[in-house]
């Protein structure tokens, strides 16, 4: 459940077009260093999740409700919004952090997630699962997007269809906190 | 980089927008922090509520009040009537000395409004006509905790004669009727959310007094429907926190030999369990200022107590291995008892939590000191919970109980 909610939150199609690099090795080399700087955060995050949610005064359970409520939010916004644009970058390897990590694969979705699931599976699970989840959107960022029209419009539809999987899966998460003591 | 730092302030502005959306969806949990010196004290004041607002020549109790305007409310009505005979037995039992004696003033009023069934082998308490089975069967369960308290076995056959009437309002299928008639014993086709769990508590308690009557089996037909059937045949949505059910699974652990509670059952109890935690941790996110906009005003005390009560109960069947954890098939059953009860599964530790926060608020909200309404009578707001300056006797009765059941699991 985590990697699937990892996956549709990060939304892999919505953020293939607005890929760093025009060849490939430069996109290779942006997904991955992106997505290593995006494991690298998730990992502190959930790792300090319990103390940060001791701070807010939320538990575990409300932290699932949390993160099914961001999920459901940007599921929303990516079920209507375009894809992502080619960003002003910073020069050379930067471009993995700016804009690879940040915006691209690190929003405010995969933020909450990483809290909620740092809460439920601790900081090396979460780890696990996260980092099979940015894999994959590396694997699909380091790809050419499509140029043509029909291509551009299949991944735009696959990008609405992500985002109401993350709706389905914030839902469903926000159910479970709601239902756990 | 002017365009990296415009972008980084439009990826700022959606944080910012999902977290809001977050900061409306939950918000930070407040429990204050509860003992067990600081529950027995609420306790006894709660019980002292009900000593300053009993009536010794009708044996009613005061049912409502309004503290800003100073004014009774009245609606007095016999489930709530038994309800605070229950707690007051409870606290009794719980070594609160004089609870009883108090409570034992309210037999008045129901002896007063007991009417025997037409065949003359039943007892019903309220109007002979139209009486709500809940009153009768609650009667039965302050009774119960009135034996249990005081060793007094004088109402015995009072307990079997109401025990009978109820046995009559059990279907086959395990529904409860919610209305009484003392010529036939029942009214078919009536139902309600909690004569069911008040009905199959008081069988529960009836069964180790009175083995060998029918006890057993309707009260495992009702749990059996309870878990299965009940909210899609009675079309109960949401699923409803059921308190009084909980008290008649604890009660069932008490019975020789307790019955095996089959996964169907377990899986209800778990859902119950979410039930009653989820309610704790949304009104523990009430804490006034702009919460009140998001989540309103605080709940009922009475609603607080009542999942404090299924906390406390379903805490106690949980810990029951001859109940959850057992493997027994009974040939009385009603229910499908399988061959490997696994136990209930819940976090013990957020169990605990959940019952300490609702104590805890709980006991921060009862009024403590009569200057904080003083427009009212002192004897009837000190030791009471209010909602909105409004207070009615079961908010005291299902308070009281919750704090009985929750001390054990507070820190000394």
């Amino acid at each position: 459940m985590a990697a699937v909610a990892a996956v549709v939150t990060v939304n892999p199609l919505r953020i293939w077009p607005g890929a760093p690099g025009r060849s490939r090795p430069q996109r290779f080399g942006c997904a991955a260093g992106g997505a290593l700087t995006v494991l690298i955060a998730v990992v502190a995050i959930s790792g300090l999740s319990g103390p940060l949610l001791d701070v807010l005064g939320i538990n575990a359970p409300t932290a699932r409700i949390a993160a099914g409520a961001a999920l459901i939010t940007v599921g929303a916004r990516d079920m209507v919004a375009g894809p992502a644009r080619v960003e002003p970058a910073l020069p050379g390897w930067k471009a993995a952090i700016v804009p690879g990590a940040v915006p691209h694969l690190f929003g405010p979705g995969l933020g909450v997630l990483a809290v909620s699931a740092g809460a439920d599976l601790g900081a090396e699970r979460t780890g696990a699962v996260v980092g099979v989840a940015l894999a994959v959107t590396a694997a699909v960022m380091a790809q050419p997007s499509p140029q043509s029209r029909t291509g551009a419009r299949v991944v735009r539809a696959g990008q609405a269809l992500t985002g109401a999987a993350a709706v389905l899966v914030g839902a469903a998460l926000a159910a479970d906190g709601v239902f756990d003591i | 980089m002017s365009g990296i730092r415009r972008r980084l302030a439009g990826v700022a502005v959606t944080w910012a927008a999902v977290l809001a959306v977050v900061g409306v969806a939950v918000h930070p949990e407040r429990c204050p922090p509860a003992g067990q010196a600081e529950a027995r004290q609420a306790i006894e004041a709660a019980v002292g509520w009900f000593g300053a607002n009993v009536d010794d020549q009708s044996g009613r109790f005061r049912y409502g009040y309004d503290a800003e305007a100073g004014t009774d409310i009245d609606g007095y009505n016999d489930p709530r009537h038994a309800g605070v005979l229950f707690s007051l037995y409870q606290a009794e039992a719980a070594g609160v000395v004089g609870a009883a004696a108090i409570a034992d003033k309210g037999l008045v009023y129901v002896d007063r409004h007991t009417s025997p069934t037409a065949d003359g082998a039943g007892a019903v308490f309220g109007p002979g006509r139209g009486a709500p089975t809940g009153a009768t069967a609650l009667l039965v369960a302050a009774l119960g905790q009135r034996r249990r308290a005081t060793g007094d076995t004088s109402r015995d056959a009072d307990m079997d004669a109401y025990g009978r009437t109820l046995l009559g309002t059990v279907t086959d299928r395990g529904a409860v009727e919610a209305v009484i008639d003392a010529a036939d014993r029942s009214a078919a086709g009536t139902r309600s959310p909690f004569a069911i769990g008040q009905v199959m508590y008081a069988l529960s308690v009836l069964e180790p007094l009175f083995p060998g009557r029918g006890y057993r089996a309707a009260a495992q037909r009702i749990l059996g429907y309870l878990a299965t059937e009940r909210d899609d045949a009675e079309e109960q949505f949401p699923m409803l926190s059921d308190h009084w059910a909980s008290y008649g699974l604890a009660a069932m652990g008490e019975w020789g030999p307790p019955p095996a509670l089959d996964a169907a059952v377990r899986t209800w109890i778990e859902r119950q369990l979410g039930l009653f935690g989820v309610q704790v941790r949304y009104e523990s996110q009430r804490q006034g200022g702009i919460t009140t906009l998001t989540r309103g005003p605080v709940a009922m005390p009475g609603g607080v107590g009542t999942v404090g009560e299924g906390l406390g109960n379903l805490a106690r069947v949980v810990a029951d291995r001859t109940l959850v954890g057992t493997a027994a098939s009974e040939a009385d059953s009603g229910l499908d008892a399988d061959a490997s009860a696994p136990g209930i599964d819940v976090d013990a530790a957020a169990l605990a939590e959940r019952m300490a926060c609702a104590a805890g608020m709980l006991i921060e909200r009862q009024v403590r000191s009569p200057d904080q309404y003083p427009r009212a009578d002192p004897a009837a707001v000190t030791g009471a919970w209010f909602r909105l300056g409004v207070t009615r006797m079961d908010d005291q009765q299902h308070t009281l109980s919750a704090l009985i059941l929750l001390m054990p699991h507070l820190e000394p």
